[in-house]
């Protein structure tokens, strides 16, 4: 036989192979080549059996104990990453989310419609799960919330590219390569719409006078999703346009801080929201703390976040106006970065 | 699907929670891993499927719940160095003897977990399933490719975990 590659080696190492011995007898290189193998492969079995040193024994698993911790109904699973898809979820998020509308200084008042907050990057923001959030909900019993007539059942499911990019109205990106066997499943598209929150003093006692009847004016974007299945996993890849806030009748700032003084608002995430450098051009993306780990990272060279929790990972980005996630569960980060490395 | 669910859970639990405990170091935190696995099995489509992709799916879900949290406490511990070294002089403590050994075995494991979590994820997730017994066809069931492919992530995986093990030589 000619000289076997590395992977034919490597599996002769756990499963020897008489066209491989006999090879190897009489090859010095593939015989080095094996070596090298052999001890990379003793190496990492040294390693990986010596990490059960720091339970020596093993503590003895109970598993009814552990059955019975989860109880014959399994407990609800942790909350995932809630991105706003519906109009009211929307708004809750932007009324936090949406908090880092900031006024540059020195607008002109006088035109009484500051341009304020136009998504450019994202930030995460944490929180516990196992603290009520039921609060931020209550926000909305402080504002009046007119739809415009927008259609809030979510994303409708189309037949083509062509048709999504009717609906969301952009042309969508193309997706340069898709991992082997990815097969279409299904795409849904939704409409670009506006969304105008009106403060009102008659249902928030102890809104500054300055803040009743302004508005947050808040365009949500079209946006298109393609889900694939991949070998049995799925594989999401998403477009949006750009997310803008602007303000009427107020100082973006003053709306800014008179939300994240309400105590519905958790004290934590109010916190993270100040700290947040510029505001302005920031989404900030709610992650269940302890449960997604996250990154920042880069996607064709624009700022991303990337991120992972137990059964799937995910990349958010933005470039060229257009907001870009790509989300699969069970195929690896490496698998995503090559897809999110091509959309455009 | 209670009765699957419970049988999934009574036959896989303790294999999964060996295979979490190799990556978090901590029995208590590889239940926890594994309890989170099986609660997002109980309302997922794969729990109908036949047991070896079940099996193979809750692996891959392990591994990598437990590889978040492996990082997630990393991530963690430098911001807790980076602030004790800011606030107050180091100090050194003076273990010798066992307690020397003792420490050092557990910087040594320390390194492994950190080599391995800087592995791409297939070539981890391989590793660490073929050093733990696993077969080849279930590696690549857990991983999601071929089995032919698993030599080739085994290969580049143990030479990359190496690199990064030496590299992080104190």
């Amino acid at each position: 036989m000619s000289c076997p590659t590395d992977e034919l080696l490597r599996t002769h190492v756990d499963a020897p192979d008489d066209r491989v011995t006999a090879h190897v007898a009489d090859c010095d290189r593939c015989d080095d080549r094996l070596a090298a193998l052999r001890d990379d492969a003793r190496f990492a079995a040294r390693a990986v059996a010596d990490l059960d040193g720091d339970s020596p024994g093993g503590r003895q698993v109970d598993v009814d104990a552990a059955w019975r911790a989860a109880g014959p109904t399994p407990a609800p699973a942790p909350r995932r990453i809630r991105l706003p898809i519906g109009v009211a979820a929307g708004v809750v998020a932007l009324l936090v989310a949406g908090l880092a509308v900031f006024t540059p200084t020195g607008r002109q008042a006088a035109a009484d419609f500051l341009a304020g907050f136009r998504s450019e990057r994202f930030e995460v923001v944490t929180f516990d799960p196992d603290q009520p959030m039921a609060g931020l909900d209550q926000l909305e019993e402080i504002v009046g919330v007119d739809t415009g007539g927008m259609d809030t059942t979510g994303p409708e499911a189309v037949e083509s590219l062509a048709e999504a990019a009717e609906v969301s109205g952009f042309e969508v990106s193309r997706v340069g390569s898709l991992p082997d066997g990815a097969e279409l499943d299904g795409i849904v598209a939704s409409p670009p719409g506006t969304v105008r929150v009106t403060f009102r003093g008659d249902r928030a006692p102890g809104l500054p006078p300055a803040l009743d009847g302004a508005q947050l004016i808040v365009a949500i974007p079209g946006a298109v999703a393609s889900t694939y299945d991949v070998r049995g996993h799925q594989l999401m890849v998403g477009e949006a346009g750009q997310l803008a806030v602007d303000a009427q009748g107020a100082e973006l700032g003053t709306i800014r801080d008179y939300l994240l003084s309400r105590p519905e608002v958790p004290e934590d995430l109010a916190r993270q929201l100040t700290e947040i450098d510029d505001w302005t051009t920031t989404v900030p993306i709610p992650v269940p703390v302890d449960t997604v780990v996250w990154e920042d990272t880069t996607v064709a060279g624009a700022p991303a976040l990337m991120l992972d929790d137990a059964a799937a990972s995910g990349l958010l980005w933005q470039a060229d106006g257009r907001i870009h996630a790509v989300g699969a569960e069970g195929l690896g980060i490496d698998v995503l970065r090559a897809v999110a490395d091509d959309v455009g | 699907m209670d009765d699957r669910f419970a049988d999934v859970f009574h036959h896989r639990y303790a294999e999964l929670v060996r295979l979490a405990a190799r990556v978090t170091g901590d029995t208590d935190e590889a239940e926890d891993v594994v309890q989170e696995a099986l609660t997002a099995l109980s309302t997922h489509a794969v729990l109908e499927r036949p047991d070896d992709e079940v099996a193979a799916w809750l692996r891959r879900v392990t591994i990598n719940g437990a590889f978040n949290r492996l990082r997630g406490r990393q991530r963690a511990d430098a911001r807790t160095r980076r602030s004790a070294a800011a606030e107050r002089p180091l100090r050194i403590a003076d273990p010798s003897g066992p307690q020397l050994a003792q420490v050092v075995r557990s910087e040594e494991r320390a390194r492994v977990r950190a080599a391995l979590a800087a592995l791409p994820e297939r070539q981890r997730m391989c590793l660490l399933l073929r050093h733990s017994g696993y077969r080849y066809a279930e590696i690549a069931a857990a991983v999601g490719v071929a089995t032919g492919s698993v030599g080739v992530l085994l290969t580049r995986g143990e030479r990359a975990f190496r690199r990064h093990y030496e590299e992080l030589e104190p």
